[in-house]
């Protein structure tokens, strides 16, 4: 019997793939059973907010009704703010409820047999945290030989860093899944109020530019039998000589408001909407320019490392990566600290000390080192490094989940307030800079903090580190713009006006956005200090009593007040009016908040909520109403589930439920590979339900293969890093002493794991050790170390 | 002239229609025999190898069985005698309900558990025999006259693991297996009964006639008759047939999501739909069904809707038959034998109550008051007197459930017990005080093994094993590693201290890994050392080094240098159970996964497999007092004085 080292997983945390319907039965899109006929995709960059519409149309081959499970991974930023799906000539919109309704429907729902996918904010599954990131929802049925056709609308903000903006349409699937598509249809639309340049747009999908100009483009790329292997990515720089100017856009529909044909969000309300403006200004250099990194003056770098129980896995490695990037960036003369934090607190040293090799390598294996131990008191993690901060030009640099279950208060309101108290009492305040990791991280929490003159960065589990670490990188070499204001005059033309940003740096850009209620004019009036050195910036700004263009607008700034509300929440504790106002908002603009759910139409089985990964053990979490659980497993098996009545929670969803449990021998001649056990749910009505989940055998550790085109490198060179790794592998990283750790990704035109490798120009020469670790989804791992020289 | 022609053309007509029949007679002939060759290639093709002698089971070297709960599953009336089976013995009862004999397995029959009985006239015998099904040896045939079994055992092994038995009119036994088929024996061949069922799981078996109807694990129902075969999938209501009854001409086929009737040998509709019976029972008028739930409810046939009229919520039905000429329903639970008289369901026979509340042994160990501590593997704990003289006390909750390891704290004199669903921790008379969870500072719920060393301090330290990393708990608290920290793998699997206390082995999915002064200071794989194996399922600190059992190259020793020797004779490929080493001064245990208990003399130096005696070949645990030996299987505990081992 095989007893051990059995893993269980939900279906689809194997493969984030996007933008995929995976059958019922199977771990990854088949195209024999659905493909993808036609994928038709509408990006619409209006200034910051890009929309994105996709519509898809999915045939079924066989001649049964099938089933399937679409999932699409969400980039950070952004929010799903609509999904159909297609029943016949019918469409079936997604709905926002409040949140306890969503529950009592979907509890009705599931007393008929059926399962309306159900999207709260959040939730915690500790099956695996890159559910939070990925929107899911069950489709059924798909008729025999027939066609399904889903659409999904999501809105992204778009970053500024350094003048420059990306865009990144996640198409390329995780591991070595792929999707093909018979018709492949893109549309791009490109506008910003500044004038852009080095616009670029990836190789991987050749649009034809239709039309271009300072200010955008429009662009579209047709194709047939198209492999999506790649992201859709566009880049591009906005005009530095545009800086400093203000410029506004507005919005404002004086009828009841209709929906614009190609926009499903907001949905129309009963009454005229006021209007809304947008006012963003581009923060240049400025006159004083700053130092550069070499020139300026030493710094002192306190990194705040949370390695308490919620860290575990994938955070602990990204915060980890963070800090080896971050000290790597360090010059000799900065001074750098770490503090761990989880209940206690364990600094590295007892000052901060110069960021040369020794005490960099001392500090990461300091980290190493560390043990993990559960309950995190953010408070006394702060208040040791606020300690440390004894002296001028210090940041803090904070790497976690923003968990807080000890200390003084676990209350994240007076978490900040005590920490802000705290900090405006030092003579040198330091700037509190924070990278979030997770999907579960308390962003209301970080956020709060971050406002102490600091950054807040977060990247959530399906997306690569690099990028947002970059950028977090980046600003913190940088002081941020501070005291920024937008003033209007007259003060009554215009309410409700909320910065859209948490902290701006040069060549970023601020926003705000606000509403009116006539049309009218309004000056503008921004105000700051920009590298010890004030700005100001006006502009005139005309209402208009009527104005359709930029229909973001709306729920641009519903989302704002939305946010607005939540920190008051946080900060005063919750309040009926603002509780229902945070309702009334988001089911018009249809926003996820914790005070509504995203029902999404989409209908299946009950489906047991989770299973842990974990050894012979099955265990299921059920909503309420489940009376008995029986496992069928494919060896022969047939075992009921015994209710852990103590594991009881009364919510419902992923977090909450039933909790049943049962151990299992397989067969010891079962090979590694993935497995399905199906469950059959009883309720207490006699409702049957029919279920089916997966489990991995994997008994054996990822094995890799590293594929080094030579093993002789000179210093600044880069190579392309290939390695090829077993199917069951989730990340694949790969490390050489000083250097930050390397994710290689799937390529499909090399068929390989593929990341850029680059020796530094100041790297002693000498032989190194270069491992690449596989992880797989049970979390257990495999390497291969390979000796590479360093050569002049 | 015309008389001449026509003789000649009659005499021509004639050679011609002999030649013509010669021809098609040959034809004929050749088809025939190339038939006949092929029927008898096919025959010989389906024609499995076995063996029919009488059972003689190995002498038993000493074991004696510590009583384990009957679970009879299946029950029969021969000649007299009412038998009733479940996984650890044959009980054979006079018909006044006296126990006449108990036949165990280990000792009496084959070390495999027993599956469903039943009772047929088999093709080569005047009488009635009973027929035993085995979960890995076979089948086995009792004969009330002369009092001896007879074994049926297929060569292949895979064709050993009986989960049905049927027979034809004819006097053919027909055997599902659990993987390979449905197998048919007329008392000179075995053979696969036919091609459609080959590699085929087997759940269910009815034979009506010359009519079979086979359900299956997850591929529907077939139904052979008048030589074809007809399958049914789509048609039912689920794929998986738990079990079949008959009446008449219809057939009730159980599935997870309702009972399929078929009439005639045709789908007619589906009864108690969303109903999972597990034991079926079908007369003329009604059809009484049992579900996993332990509700016994009665179906009108006329209806579709269930008539609650007889509702049980105990332990559920097994089997439903008839046993005598009365026509009296009786129910085989786990808990015994109980008859429906009226409406309601007494008690017939009930067996001898056991020491233990389980028969499938995962952690043993003795308490410092000498009670020996039994984890059961999906079940609580038995804290059991061993000289009998109290009653054994059961625990179980919903964190004392699937026990991995139990472990004294030596210093305290405590017990420790490790779960999948946390660390219960004891006092010293036993009572549960305190549960460790993740919620506790623990890096996983599910702990796998715990090992005691102290500190230099002089307090006590827990290392805790999970599937994700190390805990360790002392004084300071409670604190993690795994692999972000050096560990050679997430999955620890055992742990072992070194004898002075310094050292922790942990062996995991990916290797070995030795840890000093809170840091992994080595870690030892396939790949840097001579271990054969990196996954390691058992540790335990033999003198200076260590013993590692491992899953799939048996055990090993691992010096202080790191250097890694094989305990030749034991490191073939066999499975080591989790935690499943032991080690006495005069002998090394190893518990293997379907090959018995493996013990290593270290006077001759030398490995015996021992089989015999055993309950079970799957040996899951030990513990020693007082010169006895405890051996924990799958399918009971028995206990041995040590002095009988091979010394």
């Amino acid at each position: 019997m095989l007893s051990l080292a059995v893993a269980l997983t939900l279906t689809t945390a194997a493969h984030a793939a996007t933008a995929v319907l995976i059958p019922r039965d199977k771990q990854a899109p088949d195209p024999a059973i659905l493909s993808l006929e036609e994928m038709s995709v509408d990006i619409t960059i209006d200034n910051n907010d890009a929309r994105i519409f996709i519509t898809q149309i999915f045939l079924n081959h066989t001649a049964n009704i099938e089933e399937g499970t679409y999932n699409f991974a969400l980039p950070s930023g952004s929010t799903v703010s609509d999904f159909a799906v297609w029943d016949a000539a019918v469409r079936i919109p997604a709905v926002i409820l409040e949140r306890k309704r969503a529950e009592e429907v979907y509890a009705q729902a599931r007393l008929q047999a059926i399962d309306p996918g159900l999207l709260q904010m959040g939730e915690r599954d500790d099956a695996d945290p890159a559910h939070t990131a990925i929107f899911s929802a069950k489709i059924t049925p798909i008729p025999a030989y027939g066609t399904k056709r889903l659409e999904l609308e999501y809105h992204q903000r778009i970053d500024t860093t350094a003048f420059k903006q990306a865009f990144i349409l996640p198409l390329k699937p995780d591991a070595a899944g792929e999707q093909k598509v018979h018709k492949f249809h893109v549309h791009l639309t490109l506008h910003t109020a500044h004038p852009i340049t080095n616009l670029k747009l990836g190789p991987a999908y050749a649009l034809n530019i239709a039309q271009q100009d300072a200010h955008g483009l429009t662009a579209t790329f047709d194709a047939t039998d198209t492999l999506l292997a790649d992201d859709l990515t566009a880049t591009w720089n906005l005009d530095p000589a545009a800086a400093d100017t203000l410029e506004i856009v507005t919005h404002r529909d004086p009828a009841a408001p209709q929906t614009n044909p190609g926009e499903t969000a907001p949905t129309p309300t009963i009454g005229p909407e006021p209007g809304f403006f947008q006012a963003s200004a581009l923060i240049g250099e400025g006159t004083a320019k700053p130092a550069t990194n070499d020139a300026a003056p030493p710094r002192i770098i306190l990194v705040l490392f949370d390695n308490s129980l919620s860290m575990q896995w994938e955070k602990l490695e990204r915060s980890y990566g963070a800090a080896e990037g971050l000290l790597h960036k360090l010059r000799p003369t900065d001074r750098f600290n770490i503090i761990l934090f989880n209940q206690d607190t364990a600094a590295f040293q007892p000052t901060p000390v110069p960021a040369d090799t020794a005490h960099i390598q001392a500090a990461l294996d300091f980290i190493r080192a560390s043990k993990l131990r559960g309950g995190t008191d953010l408070g006394k993690a702060l208040a040791a490094a606020l300690a440390q901060s004894t002296e001028a030009n210090t940041s803090l640099v904070l790497l976690t989940d923003g968990g807080s279950d000890r200390g003084v208060t676990i209350l994240p309101g007076k978490i900040a307030a005590n920490y802000s108290r705290a900090w405006h009492a030092l003579p040198h305040p330091p700037h509190t800079n924070i990278f979030a990791v997770g999907d579960d991280a308390n962003i209301g929490l970080l956020r709060l903090l971050a406002k102490n003159d600091g950054i807040l960065e977060q990247v959530r589990s399906t997306e690569p580190l690099d990028f947002h670490l970059e950028a977090f990188l980046a600003k913190l070499t940088h002081d941020p713009v501070t005291a920024l204001t937008l003033d209007v005059t007259p003060t009554s033309a215009a309410q409700f006006v909320y910065p859209l940003d948490d902290t701006i740096y040069t060549g970023s850009i601020a926003s705000w956005i606000g509403q009116y209620t006539k049309p009218t004019t309004l000056d503008l009036t921004l105000r700051g200090n920009r590298n010890n050195a004030p700005i100001t910036i006006r502009a005139k700004a005309t209402l208009p009593a009527t104005n359709l263009d930029h229909p973001q607008l709306p729920r641009l700034w519903a989302q704002a007040r939305v946010d607005a509300l939540l920190d008051q929440i946080n900060r005063e504790g919750e309040s009926r009016a603002a509780i229902d106002e945070i309702i009334r908002l988001a089911r018009r603009y249809k926003l996820v908040t914790p005070y509504t759910s995203f029902l999404a139409v989409p209908r299946s089985l009950l489906r047991p909520r989770v299973i842990r990964p974990g050894d012979p053990v099955l265990r299921v979490r059920t909503d309420p109403a489940i009376a008995s659980v029986i496992a069928i497993f494919p060896f022969g098996l047939t075992k009921p589930l015994r209710h852990l009545a103590s594991e009881d929670t009364p919510e419902t969803g992923d977090a909450g439920g039933h909790l049943w449990e049962t151990r299992f021998l397989a067969p010891d001649d079962m090979k590694d590979g993935t497995y399905a056990v199906r469950l059959i749910l009883r309720d207490t009505a006699g409702h049957t339900y029919r279920e089916e989940k997966t489990f991995v055998i994997a008994s054996t550790p990822p094995t890799v293969k590293i594929l080094l085109p030579a093993n002789q490198l000179h210093r600044g060179q880069s190579i392309q890093l290939r390695a090829t790794a077993s199917a069951s592998t989730r990340t694949l990283t790969a490390r050489l002493q000083g250097l930050a750790p390397i994710s290689l990704r799937w390529n499909t035109a090399s068929a390989a794991n593929q990341g850029t490798l680059t020796i530094p120009p100041d790297m002693p020469i000498g032989t190194y050790t270069l491992s690449v670790t596989a992880e797989d989804i049970a979390h257990n791992l495999g390497s291969q170390e390979v000796q590479i020289n360093v050569l002049p | 002239m015309a008389s001449a022609q026509a003789r000649r053309l009659l005499i021509i007509s004639a050679a011609i229609a002999t030649l013509l029949s010669l021809s098609i007679f040959a034809i004929l002939y050749r088809v025939h025999s190339t038939l006949s060759d092929t029927s008898r290639a096919v025959a010989d093709a389906h024609r499995l190898a076995y063996t029919l002698a009488p059972l003689s089971p190995p002498p038993n070297p000493g074991f004696e069985p510590i009583t384990s709960p009957a679970s009879f599953r299946s029950a029969a009336a021969l000649e007299g005698h009412l038998f009733l089976a479940g996984p650890a013995a044959l009980n054979m009862y006079s018909a006044s309900g006296t126990l006449e004999r108990s036949f165990r397995t280990g000792i009496d029959l084959p070390s495999a558990p027993l599956g469903p009985i039943a009772v047929a006239r088999l093709r080569t015998h005047a009488r009635p025999q009973l027929l035993i099904a085995t979960a890995g040896a076979g089948v086995l045939i009792y004969d009330p006259t002369a009092q001896t079994f007879t074994q049926l055992l297929p060569a292949n092994a895979a064709l050993r693991d009986v989960t049905a038995l049927a027979t034809l009119s004819s006097g053919e036994l027909l055997l599902g297996t659990h993987r390979s088929g449905l197998l048919t024996f007329d008392g000179k061949t075995l053979a696969l009964f036919r091609t459609e069922y080959a590699n085929i799981a087997i759940t269910a078996l009815l034979a009506a006639g010359d009519d079979v109807w086979a359900g299956t694990q997850d591929h529907g129902l077939f139904h052979t008759h008048a030589g074809i075969t007809d399958h049914f999938d789509t048609q039912l209501p689920d794929q998986h047939i738990e079990t079949l009854a008959a009446s008449g001409n219809r057939v009730f086929a159980a599935t997870p999501l309702g009972i399929a009737l078929f009439e005639d040998g045709r789908p007619a509709r589906t009864l108690a739909p969303g109903t999972f019976a597990h034991a079926l029972f079908a007369d003329t008028n009604s059809l009484t069904l049992s579900t996993l739930a332990g509700e016994t409810q009665a179906l009108a046939l006329t209806s579709t809707r269930l008539h609650a009229s007889l509702t049980e919520t105990s332990d559920p039905a097994e089997q439903f038959l008839t046993l005598d000429t009365s026509g009296d329903l009786y129910a085989v639970r786990r808990n015994g034998l109980f008859r429906r008289t009226a409406s309601r369901w007494t008690a017939v026979l009930q067996p001898t109550p056991a020491a233990l509340t389980d028969n499938n042994i995962a952690a043993l160990a003795f308490a410092p008051d000498g009670r020996l501590w039994v984890g059961m593997f999906d079940h609580g704990l038995d804290i059991l007197d061993t000289s009998a003289t109290a009653p054994t006390q059961h625990l179980e909750d919903d964190h004392l459930f699937c026990i991995n390891r139990i472990a004294l704290d030596p210093q305290h004199h405590t017990m420790a017990v490790a779960t999948a669903n946390g660390l219960v921790l004891f006092d010293s008379v036993g009572k549960p005080r305190q549960v460790l969870t993740r919620r506790d500072g623990l890096i996983a719920d599910h702990v796998t093994d715990v090992v005691y060393t102290q500190l230099p301090t002089g307090d006590t330290r827990m290392t805790l094993a999970t599937p994700a990393g190390l805990t360790f708990v002392d004084a300071t608290g409670v604190q993690s590693l795994y692999a972000f920290q050096g560990l050679v793998n997430n999955h620890v699997y055992a742990l072992a201290a070194s004898a002075d206390g310094n050292e922790i082995l942990a062996g995991t999915l990916g290797g070995v890994s030795l840890l000093a002064h809170d840091a992994v200071q080595r870690n030892l794989t396939i790949a840097n050392s001579g271990l054969r194996h990196n996954w390691i399922t058992a540790a335990l600190a033999d003198g200076t080094g260590y013993m590692i059992g491992t899953y799939g190259a048996g055990v090993m020793r691992l010096d202080r240098t790191g250097h890694f020797t094989p305990m030749e004779g034991a490191t073939r490929d066999m499975v080591i159970n989790p935690n499943a080493l032991l080690a006495t001064p005069t002998h090394i245990l190893a518990g293997s996964l379907g090959q018995g208990l493996w013990s290593y003399s270290r006077t001759m130096q030398r490995w015996t497999q021992i089989t015999a005696g055993l309950p079970s070949l799957n040996v899951t645990a030990f513990a020693t007092r007082d010169g006895n030996l405890y051996i924990g299987t799958e399918n009971g505990l028995v206990r041995i004085p040590e002095s009988k081992l091979p010394q």
